[in-house]
């Protein structure tokens, strides 16, 4: 489904009253990944709002995305085993392989950066997630192999 | 009418009205860069306007802007305290300011320099770090910028921009990222912007400014220069007289 289709489909399961905002743009981000500037400003139509208010709000909160997610996201984790083992330290040592900040997108879209809360492990704290998979105990040292076998296993 | 006592001295204020205009309209200066004469919500964003007030024999540390006047209500503006807690408020909000003032164009009407001058106080901060970002100005519109290394996040063109039923600005992130911005960054000559110059009038830093070039096309008549250069315009004055350009 097309972009516009996914959010017309949300849209129809809403009224537009202001205490739908967030929802609305969470099950957007849900479904299609991340929140466009077509998105945002789909948005502030429906709900009658400027757009620079949606944008304010998007920007607010740590857990919108308004870039396309990888094809490998990094999700770390900053909850409070992982931050206290140096979740920082491995988010830090992740924006520094891939050139960008965290809520951004590689160029060449195989990678995203994230910072989440708890994944559930921390007994393997500090905890990487990417796709659907695990990477326990990880350390600043770890990180660039962790991403050249990930680019080995998408050349292929 | 409830008379207020600001500092030992007794004064008029109009019934529901905050200290900050009460004690202004009484030539009783109290700093202030966010306020805004009439606001539904104060925003109490800068904090400089903080006072001490008498309530039940205690003193409560409280933003005259967005403190309703009771009867007989005694406030004190200059304490040790207050002078200590508003100079840090003025150190954060100087140590990510692009401190330019003589490549400003705000020169002599700029509400910072009105501040530090009258509370005797540096524009530089003394214990805080430099923090400036770097952000882009945005010259797009044919007649004024937007500079957001001086901007004090006091959103005050926000509201006016907002009240004009336009709201082409807002706040944007959060914490030390705050800024204020279009939608999506979107450059300011984009917006379908009528040029009132709202947002300029009552920038009190030189944020937003008025570009070399529309200085010559603005008649005088229409009085932003006027408007602009004049220091009842400053946030410590009275707000009411506008008469922008319009939208013509
Ligand atoms: S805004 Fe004010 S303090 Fe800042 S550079 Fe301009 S004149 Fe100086
Ligand atoms: S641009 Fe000027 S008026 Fe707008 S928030 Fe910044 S300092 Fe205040
Ligand atoms: S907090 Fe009162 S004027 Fe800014």
């Amino acid at each position: 489904m097309e972009e516009s289709e996914q959010i017309e489909e949300i849209f129809r399961r809403f009224h537009p009253e202001r205490e739908n905002l967030l929802l609305l743009l969470q099950e957007i981000q849900e479904k299609v990944g991340y929140l466009s500037r077509g998105a945002m400003e789909s948005v502030a139509h429906f709900f009658h709002l400027p757009p620079s208010e949606i944008f304010s709000i998007v920007t607010f909160y740590n857990q919108f995305r308004r870039k396309p997610p990888g094809r490998d996201p990094v999700h770390v984790c900053l909850g409070t085993a992982c931050y206290l083992l140096g979740g920082n330290l491995i988010l830090d040592a992740f924006s520094r392989e891939l050139h960008i900040e965290k809520g951004d997108t590689t160029e060449d879209g195989n990678f995203s950066l994230d910072a989440t809360a708890c994944f559930g492990c921390c007994n393997v704290a500090p905890v990487v997630k990417i796709n659907s998979q695990i990477y326990p105990k990880m350390t600043p040292g770890k990180v660039e192999e962790v991403i050249i076998n990930l680019r080995d296993k998408d050349k292929n | 009418m409830p008379s207020i006592i600001i500092d030992g001295k007794e004064i008029t204020a109009d019934p529901g009205e905050k200290i900050l205009w009460a004690a202004l309209r009484s030539g009783i200066y109290i700093p202030n860069l966010c306020a805004t004469e009439g606001a539904e919500l104060p925003f109490g964003g800068c904090r400089l306007c903080i006072v001490e007030v008498e309530v039940g024999g205690r003193r409560e540390m409280l933003t005259a802007c967005s403190e309703t006047v009771r009867e007989r209500m005694k406030v004190y503006v200059h304490t040790e305290k207050i002078a200590r807690m508003r100079r840090t408020a003025f150190e954060l909000i100087m140590s990510d300011h692009h401190i330019d003032c003589k490549n400003c164009a705000k020169g002599k009407t700029c509400e910072l320099i009105r501040i530090s001058s009258t509370l005797k106080w540096s524009l530089r901060p003394k214990t805080l770090r430099g923090l400036v970002r770097d952000l882009p100005v945005d010259d797009s519109h044919p007649l004024f910028a937007y500079d957001p290394k001086k901007c004090v996040k006091c959103g005050k063109c926000v509201f006016v921009c907002q009240g004009l039923g336009k709201s082409f600005l807002d706040f944007a992130y959060r914490g030390f990222e705050m800024v204020v911005t279009t939608f999506d960054h979107l450059p300011l000559s984009s917006l379908g912007c009528k040029s009132c110059l709202e947002c300029v009038r009552v920038c009190p830093t030189g944020a937003l400014y008025l570009k070399e070039t529309s200085k010559n096309v603005i008649p005088a008549k229409a009085g932003i220069q006027q408007l602009l250069t004049s220091p009842d315009l400053c946030s410590g004055g009275s707000l009411k007289e506008t008469g922008g350009l319009g939208d013509g």
